[in-house]
């Protein structure tokens, strides 16, 4: 062995610096998962070419380094069968092998991936299994992203081929909890209420609108010292506007009915905060604060969107996860009202509420809003 | 040195980065090229002979290995540790695995920032066999990234009597230094570089110069013994420690210079876009979004979040302007890796977060280990 340490010692130079933190990932495939049609799933699987080189001598023929469109047609046939020799399902303990058809180059951050796609058939219900072991002896840190959803249920994990390297999948019933992090319709609505709460006690761009719309409605009446029953009609009409604007929008966008792009909806969420606190300022008698709720409610809801597909909800849960996030936001959209409106009734007090809370307060909105405008428009 | 409620903040900080968008893990844009002659992907590197080649003598083996760990730093890609590893398998973890193939695992361990393990594998293996340079080699890097300079010192003292008389010299220069012998590093420093021609030496004496140049106060000569360096071997490395001194300076235009030749590791896209910050310019948070997105990558791989902690602390400090989330990130690194840039992080957070206990709780720690730098002096 002392040939060898002399061969490790022209290095050491290198060999004794550390070098700077995980560069880029380490390697990585993709799988992602889409149901199919009646027990089928659709699969697809991209694998980065950086990564088939190691085991592919044919697929950088002429060794130049460059791998071509051409070099990469040629191989495919071959790459699709190992994919399919690597990766084996089994279908209610029975294992099959897939055919995989080459789709199409995607360009990633880091590198050109080829993509292949497969449809796995099994007959509900029963217990699926994928066990992975591409690049099992070539990269021992490779890894397998899974994403998707199975059956409405969203499945996300991450394999190693030499380690933790199978998949229970299920048609029917969940069987592991790390896969399946929602069961039933109910429980989805129940994970997402939280969430619905933390956006909208998070998202200070709601509550400043909130607050523009609420500013001026007076339901504590200095004068007679008594709750003015057409105050807080007004405040529960407002309230209730902006519900309906958000949740109509919120359903629309994440049913992929309509889609709007954060480039102007962020932007326009912002304006709708300076506009509604300068009507505060200078009222326009025909412009009602519950038309107006409603109104930019809608803009507001297009904030919401993406909320389901970012965490992978689809299918027939994507109505319940949906429903526990704007419950969610109404809940805590209505502990804030609940707190304004304690501070309302001291505040109301106040023989100054007119020009310091209402008139002080709304240019205040209207200056955080238009440095949220300028943010977002830059 | 940190108390668990603030170690379990810390950690929920980190954790938090991964569910900003939990699904949106990369994203990829399909492409089909016009003509077979198109390039789809460009191989900065590729290592002869496929990796599948009958490798069954522990020579083949570690060779092999070497050539993955040297792609892995000209690269900074850590899918080619992987390899590496892959190709180590037979010995991997084994009590009887040659003396070089353990200071290889080791070194892979090490790149990882894996360094307890680095150092369990290394002991083991040094305990069966002391004649070996490399492994006292990296004994002593490991050692005073623990910030234990007296251990380092004994283990460059091994690396003399294993017969690297040069090596041994410059790890002794190099831990002296640490402990604040500023003269005596730059003298013998400077005796060194006149014993050797060869240029990859030459470079890694240069940087190892500039660095206790950097830590004496002596940022003028430190930049040029850097660049020194970097023109006899271009180097990862050094480039971020030199662009480091250039930011620190004021001098964001020459850092970009500097990082315009490395491969885009997260260390480099991170100092690019403070660069661009530093100056104005808008793509700096293009750069950001790059960096988030490359650490939610990790988190879906199941990677250690405190493995790129030194990352996310500088982040927040010098993009997010989160004091208060790069201090608590900078305790967590500092409790993995204690080089002279983590402790300047958890310094210069804990003053900008106005964390006054902690920051004294550190530089208590920093007399007691006996580091000097200047930059600690602020």
């Amino acid at each position: 062995m002392t040939r060898l340490a002399s061969i490790l010692l022209l290095c050491a130079c290198w060999l004794s610096q550390i070098a700077p933190a995980s560069a880029h990932k380490a390697s990585d495939a993709y799988l992602t998962l889409r149901e199919a049609g009646v027990d089928s799933t659709g699969l697809q699987i991209s694998i980065a070419v950086k990564d088939l080189d190691a085991v592919f001598d044919a697929l950088d023929a002429d060794n130049d380094r460059q791998i071509t469109w051409g070099e990469i047609k040629r191989a495919t046939p071959e790459i699709a069968r190992w994919v399919g020799d690597g990766i084996a399902f089994t279908c209610a303990e029975k294992s099959e092998k897939l055919p995989w058809n080459f789709e199409s180059i995607e360009q990633r951050s880091d590198g050109a991936y080829l993509r292949f796609a497969s449809t796995l058939r099994c007959p509900s219900p029963s217990i699926m299994a994928l066990d992975y072991a591409l690049f099992r002896d070539v990269d021992a840190t490779h890894r397998l992203i899974i994403a998707g959803a199975v059956n409405g249920q969203p499945v996300a994990a991450a394999l190693s081929p030499n380690g933790r390297s199978r998949l229970q999948l299920s048609n029917a019933t969940a069987t592991d909890p790390s896969v399946f992090f929602s069961q039933t319709g109910l429980i989805t609505l129940a994970q997402f209420f939280p969430a619905g709460v933390e956006h909208i006690l998070t998202g200070f761009d709601h509550l400043a609108f909130l607050l523009a719309l609420l500013l001026p409605i007076v339901f504590y009446q200095r004068n007679i010292a008594a709750i003015s029953a057409a105050g807080a009609l007004a405040l529960v009409r407002t309230v209730t506007g902006f519900t309906i604007g958000h949740s109509v929008t919120l359903l629309l966008a994440n049913l992929g009915w309509i889609n709007a792009s954060p480039a102007w909806v962020e932007p326009a969420i912002a304006l709708t905060i300076a506009i509604s606190a300068a009507l505060n300022l200078k009222p326009v008698p025909w412009i009602r604060s519950e038309i107006l709720a409603l109104g930019f409610g809608l803009i507001h809801g297009l904030g919401f969107s993406g909320v389901m597909s970012e965490a992978g909800v689809s299918g027939s849960l994507l109505l319940w996860g949906l429903a526990g996030f704007n419950l969610g936001v109404e809940a805590g959209q209505l502990a804030v009202v609940a707190v304004w409106c304690i501070l309302h009734l001291f505040l109301a007090r106040w023989s100054h509420y007119q020009a310091v809370v209402v008139r002080g307060g709304s240019y205040a909105l209207i200056l955080v809003a238009s440095y949220w405008m300028v943010q977002r428009v830059l | 040195m940190l108390n668990p409620v603030c170690r379990l903040l810390a950690l929920t900080v980190l954790a938090s980065t991964a569910l900003v968008a939990p699904a949106q893990i990369t994203t990829s844009r399909d492409f089909i090229p016009a003509s077979d002659d198109a390039v789809v992907e460009v191989l900065t590197a590729r290592v002869p002979g496929k990796m599948r080649a009958a490798i069954d003598t522990p020579e083949a083996a570690a060779t092999a290995a070497q050539a993955q760990i040297q792609l892995a730093r000209s690269t900074a890609d850590p899918r080619y540790l992987g390899r590496a590893q892959a190709l180590l398998t037979p010995w991997w973890n084994r009590a009887d695995a040659p003396t070089a193939i353990a200071i290889l695992q080791a070194t892979i361990e090490q790149s990882r920032h894996e360094f307890d393990a680095a150092r369990a594998t290394l002991s083991a293996a040094l305990a069966r066999d002391a004649n070996a340079p490399q492994g006292w080699l990296t004994m002593a890097t490991l050692e005073r990234v623990a910030a234990r300079y007296d251990a380092a010192d004994a283990a460059c003292q091994r690396v003399g009597i294993s017969g690297a008389a040069l090596y041994a010299a410059a790890c002794r220069l190099e831990t002296h230094s640490l402990q604040g012998k500023f003269t005596e590093a730059r003298q013998g420093f400077a005796a060194l570089l006149r014993q050797t021609s060869d240029a990859p030496t030459l470079a890694w004496l240069f940087s190892l110069l500039a660095e206790s140049e950097e830590r004496g106060g002596d940022d003028a000569s430190a930049a040029t013994s850097y660049k020194k360096s970097l023109a006899l071997a271009s180097d990862a490395y050094t480039s971020l420690a030199l662009a480091d001194l250039q930011l620190r300076t004021g001098k964001p235009a020459d850092a970009l210079a500097v990082l315009q030749q490395q491969p885009q590791s997260d260390g480099v896209i991170l100092r690019q876009s403070y660069a661009y910050k530093q100056l104005d310019d808008r793509r700096w948070r293009v750069l950001h979004e790059d960096l988030l997105a490359r650490f939610r990558a990790l988190d879906a791989r199941g990677e250690d979040a405190r493995l790129h902690a030194r990352e996310l602390a500088l982040a927040a400090l010098w993009l997010e302007g989160d004091a208060n989330k790069a201090s608590l990130a900078a305790d967590v690194n500092l409790q993995m890796q204690k080089e002279p840039i983590d402790w300047w992080l958890a310094v210069r957070s804990a003053k900008a977060a106005k964390r006054d206990a902690a920051l004294q709780r550190v530089l208590t720690e920093v007399s007691r280990v006996g580091l000097r730098d200047a930059r600690l002096m602020l």
